[in-house]
C-alpha cells in the first residue's frame, strides 16, 4: 500500500520484458501511467493541520504519559477517537483510555511498557474501550507507574498469602478462614486512589480476577482494569483493521527511506477525510540532530511512538511535519533539543528528511 | 472547537484540575516558570530548585521514548511527586510537587539540566 514511484515503476518494467504481444506492453503502459498518476499525486507537501478547525483531532486533548512507558497506547487512543469523531461513530466524547489499551496489549509476561500501535488497536476492537475519565479518576492520586507497582505489590502479597495459608493447612489439617483480609487490602488500595465506590470491583470479583490471573502479573492488571471499567465500555468491534507498514525488512538506504516517509505522509495528510497518521521512529532523532538513520534496530534508536499531525512547506522548498507526543504541553523540552515547538500545545516541527529517516513505520486507521 | 492553550501572560492566573480539584497557578515572570500561586508571594522550594540551573548531569535518561523525561528529574533525582494537571480545554501537563507544597511545571525542569 505504501510503495512508491520507484517500486511501481520497477514492478512494471519487470513485467514489461516479460510481455511478448504489443497489444499487452501497451495495456500495461496506460495501466502504468495511470497508476503513476495516482500515487504522485497528492505527494506534495500542503500546508495541513489535522489538529485545527474541524479536523479530526481538533476536540482531542494533548496528553501526558506521565512516566510509563506506554506511547504506543496514547498513540493508539488518539487514532481511534479521531476516526471515531470524522466519521460520526457513536459518543465521540467518550474519550479512549489509553491505560485500557496498555493493559489489554501488555502481553502475559511482558514487562509493562513497549508495544506496538496496530495491536494495541487490534484489541480495542476485540475488548472495547473505556472511558478515559473512569481510569483517570483511578490514577488521580497516583501516577500511572505507582499505581501499578501498588497494585501488584497487594497483588504479590495475596498469593504469598495463599500460599502461605495452604502451607499451613497440609501441616496442620485446619480449616482457615479465606483470605478476605488480603482481598480487602487491594479493594482499600483502590479506594485510596479516589476511585468511587460504584467503580470498586466487590470481593467476588477480585477473588475472581485473582483467580483467572494466578502467577500472571499482566492478566491480574487487564482483568482489574477491564472489571472496573465494566460499567463504561464502548463497543469498537465496527472500527477499521489498523494499516501499518514496518520498513525495518527493506534494504537499508537512509534517504530512500526519507523519500518514501514523505511521499505517503503527504499523501496521508491531504486525501478526503484525512486522519492523523501514528508513526513509529527512533527517538533519538529528536536530541540528535545528526542521526542519519542508523542504527535502527538496537536500544540505541530509542524507539518511540507519536502522531503526524499536520504538514508546512518551508520557504526553501521542503516539507516539515508537526508531530504530537504524549509529554504535555510543555515546549522547554523540546527546545532545549533545538528543536520548533508550539506555545500551548507542545507539538513540534520537524524537517522531512529528519523524521523520514528515523521512521520504523507509520499505521493509519481508514 | 479546537484545543489551543491559553498563552500565559504575566500575572495571569492558570487553573489546572489536578485530582479533581482545581489549583490556581501563575507566570512567576522572574523566572519565566508557571508555579503554585503561593510561590508567587513567598519563597518556595520549586523556585529554588529552579535557581539551580545546569548542574544535573541528564545525559543518560533525556530522550524521547518511554518516560516523560522531565517526570523522571521530578521523581528520580529531586524525589519529589508528579500529578498531572488539566487545563480549561482538557490538555494534560505533569507538574512536580515539593515537599512544602509548592509545585511547578514539570516541563521546567529540564533547566536544571546540564
Amino acid at each position: 500500500m505504501f510503495n512508491s514511484l520507484k517500486t511501481i515503476i520497477q514492478t512494471y518494467l519487470t513485467i514489461f520484458f516479460k510481455l511478448k504481444k504489443l497489444t499487452f506492453k501497451l495495456i500495461l503502459v496506460i495501466y502504468c501511467v495511470f497508476n503513476c498518476v495516482q500515487t504522485h499525486a497528492g505527494s506534495e507537501c500542503s500546508n495541513t493541520r489535522l489538529d485545527q478547525h474541524n479536523g479530526p483531532l481538533a476536540n482531542i486533548p494533548i496528553y501526558d504519559q506521565d512516566s510509563f512507558g506506554s506511547c504506543y497506547a496514547y498513540v493508539a487512543a488518539q487514532l481511534i477517537d479521531a476516526f471515531r469523531v470524522s466519521h460520526k461513530l457513536p459518543n465521540p466524547k467518550s474519550l479512549t483510555s489509553p491505560v485500557k489499551l496498555t493493559t489489554d496489549t501488555m502481553d502475559s509476561n511482558a514487562e509493562q511498557g513497549g508495544g506496538y500501535i496496530e495491536k494495541a488497536i487490534e484489541n480495542a476492537k476485540y475488548y472495547g474501550s473505556c472511558n478515559k475519565k473512569v481510569t483517570d479518576q483511578l490514577l488521580s492520586k497516583l501516577n500511572e507507574k505507582e499505581f501499578y507497582a501498588q497494585t501488584l505489590s497487594h497483588y504479590r502479597h495475596y498469593l504469598k498469602e495463599q500460599e502461605r495459608q495452604s502451607m499451613f493447612k497440609k501441616l496442620t489439617n485446619t480449616i482457615l478462614g479465606n483470605d478476605f483480609s488480603a482481598l480487602q487490602s487491594i479493594r482499600c488500595n483502590l479506594q485510596n486512589t479516589g476511585l468511587s465506590k460504584n467503580l470498586l470491583p466487590s470481593l467476588a470479583d477480585l477473588d475472581k480476577i485473582i483467580k483467572e490471573s494466578y502467577k500472571w502479573e499482566n492478566i491480574y492488571l487487564k482483568n482489574l482494569i477491564s472489571n472496573i471499567c465494566k460499567n463504561d465500555t464502548l463497543d469498537l468491534s465496527n472500527l477499521p483493521n489498523p494499516i501499518s507498514e514496518y520498513i525495518t525488512h527493506k534494504p537499508w538506504d537512509a534517504q530512500e527511506r526519507a523519500n518514501q516517509t514523505q511521499i505517503v505522509l503527504n499523501r496521508l495528510l491531504t486525501e478526503k477525510n484525512a486522519q492523523p497518521v501514528g508513526i513509529t521512529f527512533c527517538g533519538i532523532t529528536l536530541t540528535n540532530p545528526l542521526y542519519n538513520g542508523h542504527p535502527y534496530n538496537t536500544d540505541e534508536c530509542k524507539r518511540h511512538a507519536a502522531i503526524i499531525v499536520g504538514s508546512k512547506k518551508t520557504s526553501d522548498g521542503s516539507c516539515m511535519y508537526l508531530m504530537r507526543n504524549a509529554f504535555g504541553t510543555g515546549c522547554e523540552l523540546p527546545r532545549r533539543f533545538g528543536l520548533e515547538c508550539e506555545d500551548g500545545t507542545g507539538q513540534i516541527w520537524l524537517k522531512g528528511d529528519r523524521i523520514g529517516k528515523a521512521t520504523l513505520g507509520l499505521t493509519i486507521l481508514k | 472547537m479546537s484545543y489551543f492553550f491559553v498563552k500565559a501572560e504575566s500575572n495571569k492566573k492558570i487553573i489546572y484540575n489536578v485530582a479533581g480539584k482545581n489549583e490556581t497557578f501563575i507566570l512567576n515572570v522572574s523566572y519565566n516558570a508557571i508555579v503554585s500561586e503561593k510561590c508567587n508571594k513567598n519563597r518556595c522550594q520549586a523556585l529554588s530548585l529552579l535557581e539551580k540551573k545546569a548542574s544535573l548531569d541528564c545525559s543518560a535518561f533525556l530522550f524521547f521514548n518511554d518516560r516523560n523525561p522531565t517526570n523522571v528529574i521530578c521523581l528520580d533525582h529531586l524525589h519529589a511527586n508528579i500529578k498531572i494537571g488539566i487545563d480549561e480545554r482538557g490538555n494534560e501537563t505533569s507538574i512536580c510537587y515539593f515537599n512544602d507544597n509548592s509545585s511547578v511545571i514539570a516541563d521546567s525542569l529540564v533547566r536544571i539540566c546540564k
